[in-house]
C-alpha cells in the first residue's frame, strides 16, 4: 500500500517534471538575448535613443557634414588617422567632441563608418573611427547624408579649405557631374557598453 | 505515508524497509527538482516579463518622417542647382531636374535598402515659373529701358513670389524716406511696400509698409563690404531676422510688382514667380544676360511623392518642395 502510494507519487512527480522541462525550454529561448550579457534591454533601447539623437543633432546644427569633410586629400585618409579610421578616439572635431562626451567618456564605445555607392553600384564602406568590433548587444543608428558640390574640405583645424567637393579626390566620387548634388551617404553609428 | 523510522518497525524485514527508505528518498528529489524548475519558471517569466516590458512597443516612423525631409532637402538644392545651370528652356529644366532628383533617390534607396527598408521619392509635378535677376552690381534698379518707375512683373494668375533678395550699395541710396527706392506688392487691392533708404548716418532704414500703415522700420550697419543684404523670402536683412519682411510676400492671385525711384539705389535682386513668362507681362526687362535686368525660365517649385515602407509602416506622403 505504502509502496503503491509512493510509485504514483514518483509518476506524477516525473510527469511534472517532464512537462516543466518542456515548458522551460520553450521559455527560456524568448529569454536568450539578455541571458549572455552584462547588458539588459533597457541598457540597449537608451543607448540605440542616444546614438539617433546625437546623430540627429549633429545634422541639425551642421557638425555632422564637416566631420566627413575631414579628409586629407595628399595623404587620400581622414586627417592624422590610420587606413582604418581613428583607432584611439574620435576625431578631434566638434562632432567628435560630441561623441567623446557622449559615449566614451560614460564606458561606452562605438565605431563610425561612411557608407557609400560607388561607380559600379556596389555600396562601399570606410570606417572613421573603429574602437574595435561591437558586442553582440550593440544598438546602431543610420543617418542619409547629401554632400553638394560646393562642400568645402576641411582642414586639420575644422576651418573650411579652400577645394570645394566638385575638384576634390575624395574617397567618394562625383555621382551626379551635371548637378550640384555630389552624392547620398550613410553614415551609421554603432555603441556598445565596453 | 511510507514510514521514515526503521525502529518504530523493527520487526520488518530489514532488506524491504531499506528499499523503502530508498524509494522515498528518490520521490523526495524528484519533489525538489520539480519546486527548482518551478521557481526557476517563476524567475524566467519575471525576466521576460521585465524585457517586454522596455521592448519599443510602437512603430518606429522616425526614418520614413526622415526620408522626406531629407527628400524634400534634397528637392531645394535640385531646384536651386538646375535653376542656374540648365536655364535655357522648360523642358530642359525639368530633364535636368528629374535626373538629378532620380540620381538622389537611387542612391538614398540603396543605403536604406541595406537596411530592409524600401523607400522612394518621386516628382509628381513640377511648377514652371520665372526668374527675375540683375547681375550687375553697379546698376541701378531702372529697368531695362531706364524707367524709374516701373512694373517688374504682373499677371492675372501670379501668385507667388520665392527667393526674393536684393543687395543694394548702402553709398547710393537716397538720403530720406520721400524719395527713397521702394518695391510695392500689390495684390488684392492691398499694397505692402519696402522702403530701403540711408537714415543719415552711416545706417541703412529698412522700412515694410503694409496698406499705408508702417509694419516695421529697422536700420542695419550694411558692413564693411557697404552692402545691404535684404532676404525678403528669409525674413532678415544681414543675416539679422526681420520676420515683417514676409508679409510682402503673402499674395494671392493677380499679384503686381513694381518698383519705385529705381534709380535711388544700386546692386543685384533676384525673386522666382510661379508662373511662365508667357502668362506674365514683363515691360521692363529682357530675356539675355546684357547687364540689363532679366528674365528666365526658373522652375518656382515642385511636388514629391515619397513612399516609405517597413515590415510593420506603409508611408506615403505628397510633399512640396519649394526653396526659399
Amino acid at each position: 500500500m505504502d509502496r503503491g502510494q509512493a510509485h504514483t507519487l514518483e509518476a506524477i512527480t516525473a510527469a511534472m517534471i517532464l512537462v516543466s522541462s518542456l515548458v522551460f525550454a520553450l521559455q527560456v529561448t524568448a529569454v536568450t538575448p539578455l541571458t549572455g550579457s552584462t547588458s539588459s534591454q533597457h541598457i540597449e533601447n537608451q543607448q540605440a535613443a542616444v546614438a539617433e539623437g546625437v546623430l540627429a543633432t549633429a545634422e541639425e546644427n551642421g557638425t555632422l557634414v564637416p566631420t566627413l569633410l575631414y579628409w586629407n586629400e595628399t595623404a587620400g585618409n581622414w586627417h592624422d588617422a590610420t587606413n582604418d579610421g581613428y583607432v584611439r578616439g574620435p576625431p578631434p572635431t566638434r562632432f567628435g567632441d560630441v561623441l567623446e562626451a557622449a559615449f566614451l567618456d560614460r564606458g561606452i564605445a562605438f565605431d563610425l563608418t561612411l557608407y557609400y555607392v560607388d561607380e559600379d553600384g556596389d555600396r562601399q564602406r570606410v570606417p572613421i573611427v573603429d574602437l574595435g568590433t561591437p558586442s553582440d548587444h550593440a544598438s546602431t543608428a543610420r543617418r542619409l547624408v547629401t554632400l553638394s558640390d560646393g562642400d568645402r574640405l576641411r582642414e586639420p583645424d575644422e576651418s573650411p579649405s579652400s577645394t570645394a567637393l566638385g575638384d576634390a579626390s575624395y574617397v567618394v566620387d562625383d555621382s551626379d557631374p551635371e548637378q550640384t548634388l555630389y552624392s547620398v551617404v550613410e553614415v551609421e553609428l554603432v555603441v556598445w557598453r565596453m | 505515508m511510507a514510514d521514515v523510522n526503521p525502529r518504530s518497525d523493527a520487526r520488518r524485514a530489514r532488506r524491504g524497509s531499506s528499499r523503502d527508505r530508498g524509494q522515498l528518498l528518490l520521490v523526495g528529489a524528484l519533489a525538489l527538482a520539480v519546486l527548482f524548475v518551478a521557481l526557476a519558471l517563476l524567475l524566467n517569466t519575471a525576466i521576460y516579463t521585465g524585457n517586454l516590458a522596455t521592448r519599443d512597443a510602437g512603430v518606429d516612423a522616425a526614418p520614413a518622417i526622415e526620408y522626406a525631409a531629407d527628400s524634400r532637402a534634397a528637392g531645394a538644392e535640385a531646384v536651386w542647382s538646375v535653376n542656374y545651370r540648365n536655364n535655357t528652356t522648360y523642358p530642359e529644366l525639368n530633364a535636368a531636374f528629374r535626373g538629378t532628383v532620380g540620381r538622389w533617390d537611387g542612391l538614398a534607396t540603396h543605403h536604406r535598402a541595406v537596411a530592409g527598408d524600401l523607400a522612394a521619392a518621386e516628382v509628381a509635378a513640377v511648377t514652371n515659373g520665372t526668374r527675375i535677376e540683375q547681375d550687375d552690381a553697379a546698376r541701378n534698379f531702372t529697368s531695362a529701358g531706364e524707367s524709374e518707375n516701373w512694373t517688374v512683373a504682373s499677371g492675372s494668375d501670379l501668385s507667388g513670389v520665392r527667393a526674393m533678395r536684393f543687395a543694394v550699395d548702402a553709398s547710393e541710396l537716397a538720403s530720406g524716406p520721400s524719395d527713397a527706392f521702394h518695391v510695392n506688392v500689390t495684390s488684392g487691392g492691398v499694397t505692402r511696400s519696402l522702403y530701403v533708404y540711408a537714415n543719415g548716418g552711416d545706417d541703412t532704414e529698412v522700412r515694410v509698409v503694409d496698406d499705408g500703415t508702417e509694419l516695421a522700420s529697422r536700420s542695419f550697419d550694411p558692413g564693411a563690404d557697404g552692402t545691404l543684404v535684404v532676404d525678403v523670402s528669409n525674413g532678415s536683412v544681414e543675416g539679422t531676422a526681420y520676420p515683417e519682411l514676409r508679409t510682402l510676400l503673402d499674395v494671392g492671385a493677380g499679384t503686381e510688382i513694381e518698383y519705385r525711384y529705381g534709380n535711388a539705389a544700386e546692386g543685384t535682386y533676384t525673386m522666382v514667380l510661379d508662373e511662365p513668362e508667357s502668362d506674365l507681362s514683363l515691360p521692363g526687362l529682357v530675356d539675355d544676360d546684357s547687364g540689363q535686368p532679366y528674365w528666365t525660365p526658373a522652375i518656382h517649385g515642385a511636388t514629391f511623392e515619397v513612399t516609405y515602407r517597413t515590415s510593420e509602416l506603409d508611408y506615403e506622403a505628397r510633399i512640396e518642395v519649394k526653396p526659399e
